[in-house]
């Protein structure tokens, strides 16, 4: 047989009348906390019947109430996590998370609740807004909410174009080769090149000009160019299409001429004479001397690195490449000219200071005077997405403090100012000083609306926003966004469910009713079938339903329309308890135990029991709450609650009831239990 | 007395037939899954002084690009739409053409829920897998609460027999429910799983009553045959099989034909499963363990 420590068998009867007195008093007690605002009416009605005052009871801790009683809307949004590392993963959606609390705490519902979620892979934001009278306002104010991104250029190689891509590229070049042939055919056919150019170059250097280079050599990047034209007679324009990485141009060739250019290098040591130069003339004139009796051929790039005063003389070694008459000064010109190669001239003066000159060669060129037309390619670069070129720097909208509109000192046109809060002030600062001289990139809503070249590190955490065209209006609008939250990832509403509050109180009302008749009916049968014991039995389960709805307002346990029902549930459950111990003691009864005796016999006996079958529903209980549905999970929660309170209920209470009400009934009294021989 | 296990074949052949039935029922017409399974929109709403036919409402759908809706007018002047899930934007231009429709006919919307692929396949997945612990807890917990109980017939055997009383006894519902679905379009939800789960823990709670019962008489008198034994326990423990059932099946009926209609057929897939729970608990569950017992002294 089993017992548990705590079922003594009897009591004295001292100790019985103070546990049935207590158990008075805690009906009270919990009747008054659970229902002050009936107490209250009773209480007003008496006092205008009879003057006879009680006092009032505050209505402090009223029901808690879930979204399909009160109405209201339940949404779960997913956050797009794909392009964040998995360690900072959280934190976005954290971010995310205090994001939407802002914008939503702005609505007017009272107690938003805004949580993350993981389920597997997927970051989830349950928003759950009680009482919201306009959904559409909510999901509006959540949806709007801009990302806000900074990026640096990303050290990832830019991956290799897709096949469709390189498709698509050979498509299009094609496109533009038609288009060049076409100018090409109309310029044949008689149309002035200038005009031709003018319109449809894509050269904005040249085109001004009818796309009129002047006069080139034939190297470098004009060397296809010219080599198109070389062999025509002069005003001819190359007959075929000539194409660059750049694109395709149509060549024109204006004449050509014959120059000589020299290739030499130079040390200058300059005078007081050009200005921020300190160096008095005899000085200088005793330097370069004492250079020119040094100077050699092979030694002449070091001398002038070292002793040139000309500006970038370190790296040029004073190398002045080729050159023709008439780029240099009348004094220079003739003279380098006038040398042989391979000299190294005496110190030359001229307005710059003293030169030695070292002529390499001299040669004769040719320069084409030409004029082109150019239809660009569209290049790899241009196709490949720019995300791939940018990567995330962890700086979002979400450590943004403030955005405010405001006007660039220079132009005057409308701006917006960022302003971080610390920790972004100092991210800002890592991004900014790893970044120097190169591009950041603003991104908003998935496309970069600024990409500033860095200057220098900023440590205030204070950043700008301009883009070219921003009007005064956009600009606010921006910052307005902004300001009210700027999310670190995308969302999309993946679910949502409202319920109109009128809905919600009319299936609150019906649920009520529902569980009164049914415990009513309860009450009715305990009474007709066990008789007294079923009259102590109803007390007892009265004092249960009390018990649990005052635990329902302490926790208190949100209330939807299935945790009402696990609630009346669990008091059909509770009369279990209490059955089986009636049950159990009739046999006793039966067997020809005394009253006294039947009833500590039934009450152990029927332990086993009751500890076995409720602790099957408990797992069942325990089991369902761990769904993420809050509905699922009310209903499991009181289940579970009412079973607890049921058990203690039935076993205590009854008991001591029963101990009571037996001290002043006959023993052996079978009617009374309404047992049968 | 009784004689329940002497005639446990006829309740043996009883359940067999419902069992089959539901079972056939399954397989034939499936059960009819609601949007939380399937995903979707559910769409109800109220109108004031009389509703728009369901053609009309169907052309504006169809306008929407929302053909193959459903359009389910609910009586008193209320109409419940089912689509794919909607976006907000989806959402709002559906409204809008509906009052543009409708006119004079004011209406407002008293319930909305969508819900994208991604959510119904979890909540399948995990009914799935809370129906699957449940079992897996209950039989461990049987087998553990009657260990003390291994002569003549092992405690873990209590517990498989529990656990196949339990699945008659959710087949039962199930089978009722397909029905349901396929002639009155009762949609399964998360809420009907929550009930069946109940009833599971349910059945198992009346089941170990009696198991409980036959424990002790086994426990007490040697002297009878387990056959003996058990029938006397059962006998001994209808009254209270048969009260508790009913206290909890009184509140029940109240919720199903007082509360709302949220909670409607939730009761009702609980007042058929706890029925049938006591049913089998009484006539099924004990009469397997003599049949058991018999089969293994017969080796």
């Amino acid at each position: 047989m089993v017992q548990s420590s705590w079922q003594k068998r009897g009591s004295s009867k001292g100790v019985i009348k103070w546990t049935v007195f207590f158990i008075f008093v805690l009906t009270i007690v919990t009747g008054l906390f659970v229902f002050p605002e009936g107490y209250n009416k009773g209480a007003a009605w008496l006092k205008s019947r009879s003057g006879f005052g009680l006092p009032t009871i505050p209505g402090i801790t009223p029901f808690v109430f879930g979204l399909d009683l009160k109405g209201g809307a339940h949404m779960v949004y997913e956050a797009d996590t794909s392009k964040i590392a998995t360690s900072e993963q959280r934190d976005a959606v954290e971010g995310v998370r205090d994001v939407i609390e802002r914008r939503v705490n702005g609505l007017g519902v009272s107690e938003p609740i805004v949580q993350t979620n993981k389920s597997g892979d997927v970051w989830r934001i349950i928003v759950e807004l009680a009482g919201i009278k306009d959904v559409k306002q909510a999901t509006d104010a959540i949806g709007e909410t801009p990302v806000l991104e900074f990026k640096e250029q990303s050290d990832k190689p830019p991956r290799a174009l897709t096949n469709e891509e390189k498709e698509k590229l050979k498509k299009v070049n094609e496109e533009q080769k038609k288009r060049a042939q076409k100018l090409l055919g109309l310029i044949q056919k008689g149309e002035k090149f200038e005009n031709i150019a003018k319109e449809n170059s894509e050269d904005d250097q040249t085109k001004g000009q009818g796309g009129r280079i002047g006069f080139v050599k034939d190297e470098g990047q004009v060397k296809v160019l010219v080599d198109s034209i070389k062999n025509l007679k002069d005003g001819s324009v190359a007959p075929n299409l000539v194409e660059t990485n750049a694109g395709y141009d149509i060549v024109l060739r204006h004449s050509q001429k014959i120059e000589d250019e020299v290739g030499a290098s130079h040390i200058l040591i300059c005078t007081d004479e050009t200005p921020g130069c300190t160096k008095k003339d005899a000085d200088a004139r005793t330097l370069a001397e004492e250079l020119f009796a040094r100077a050699k051929p092979v030694n002449f790039a070091t001398l002038a690195k070292q002793y040139s005063d000309e500006p970038g003389a370190k790296d040029s070694a004073g190398d002045l490449g080729y050159f023709a008459k008439g780029s240099m000064v009348n004094e220079f010109e003739d003279a380098v000219f006038a040398m042989k190669n391979g000299e190294i001239s005496k110190p030359l003066k001229t307005k710059f200071g003293y030169h030695l000159i070292y002529k390499r060669d001299q040669k004769t060129v040719i320069k084409y005077d030409i004029s082109h037309i150019l239809i660009r390619k569209t290049a790899e670069k241009d196709i490949l997405p720019q995300a791939d070129q940018w990567a995330s720097t962890g700086l979002t909208g979400s450590q943004l403090k403030r955005a405010a509109l405001d006007f660039d000192q220079q132009t005057g046109s409308a701006i917006v100012s960022l302003e971080f809060n610390d920790e972004g002030r100092d991210l800002f600062a890592a991004i900014t000083k790893r970044n120097i001289n190169k591009y950041v990139a603003i991104f908003l809503d998935g496309s970069a609306i600024s990409i500033p070249v860095v200057s220098t590190e900023i440590t205030d955490g204070r950043a700008i926003i301009q883009g070219g065209n921003f009007t005064v209006t956009s600009a606010k609008q921006l910052a307005q966004r902004l300001n009210a939250g700027a999310l670190p990832v995308p969302i999309t509403l993946v679910s949502q469910q409202t319920v109109g509050a009128s809905l919600g109180e009319k299936i609150l009302d019906l649920s009520v009713f529902a569980g009164l008749i049914g415990f009513m009916v309860v009450v009715l049968f305990m009474i007709l079938y066990y008789r007294l014991p079923g009259l102590i039995a109803s007390f007892s389960l009265s004092l249960y339903a009390l018990i649990t709805l005052a635990l329902f307002k302490m926790l208190p346990v949100t209330l939807t329309a299935a945790s009402i029902a696990g609630f009346v549930l669990s008091v059909g459950m509770a009369i279990d308890a209490n059955v089986l111990i009636f049950e159990r003691i009739k046999e006793e009864l039966q067997a020809g135990r005394t009253l006294h005796d039947s009833i500590e016999e039934g009450f152990s006996r029927a332990w086993f029991s009751i500890r076995a079958s409720n602790v099957s529903s408990l797992i069942t209980a325990f089991i369902l709450m761990n769904f993420s549905t809050s509905v699922v999970r009310g209903f499991a929660i009181t289940l579970a609650l009412g079973i607890f309170v049921s058990i203690f209920t039935a076993v205590t209470i009854t008991r001591y009831l029963m101990r009571f009400v037996i001290l002043y009934v006959p023993a052996k009294s079978l009617f009374f239990l309404g047992a049968r021989k | 007395m009784i004689n329940i296990v002497g005639t446990r074949k006829i309740w043996y052949a009883l359940s067999g037939i419902v069992v089959a039935a539901s079972i056939a029922l399954i397989a034939l017409f499936g059960f009819k899954f609601g949007i939380d399974f399937t995903g979707g929109a559910l769409i109800e709403l109220q109108y004031t002084n009389g509703q728009p036919s369901s053609a009309d409402v169907v052309k504006v759908l169809d306008s929407q690009g929302l053909t193959g809706s459903v359009v389910q007018p609910l009586g008193n002047n209320e109409l419940l739409i089912r689509t794919k899930p909607l976006t907000p934007t989806q959402h709002e231009g559906l409204i809008a053409g509906l009052k543009k429709q409708s006119g004079a006919l004011s209406f407002s919307e008293v319930r909305f829920e969508t819900i994208g692929p991604t959510i119904s396949s979890e909540l399948r997945q995990k009914s799935i897998n809370m129906i699957g612990t449940v079992v897996l807890a209950i039989i461990l917990y049987l087998s553990w609460a009657f260990r003390s109980v291994s002569k003549p017939v092992s405690s873990w055997k209590y517990g498989l027999i529990a656990v196949s009383v339990l699945l008659h006894d959710v087949l039962v519902p199930a089978g009722v429910f397909v029905l349901l679905g396929h002639f009155y379009g009762i949609e399964i939800d998360t809420l009907f799983v929550t009930a069946m789960l109940t009833v599971m823990g349910f059945s198992v709670h009346d089941t170990i009553v009696v198991f409980d019962r036959i424990r002790e008489s086994l426990e007490r008198n040697n002297s009878t045959t387990f056959e003996d034994t058990v029938n006397f326990s059962i006998n001994t423990t209808i009254a209270r099989s048969i009260n508790t059932s009913m206290t909890t099946m009184i509140v029940l009926f109240s919720l199903f034909l007082l509360g709302g209609e949220t909670t409607k057929y939730f009761s009702l897939t609980m007042i058929i499963g706890i029925f049938v729970g006591t049913y089998s608990s009484i006539f099924i569950a004990s009469p397997l363990l003599v049949t058991w017992y018999k089969l293994q002294t017969n080796k």
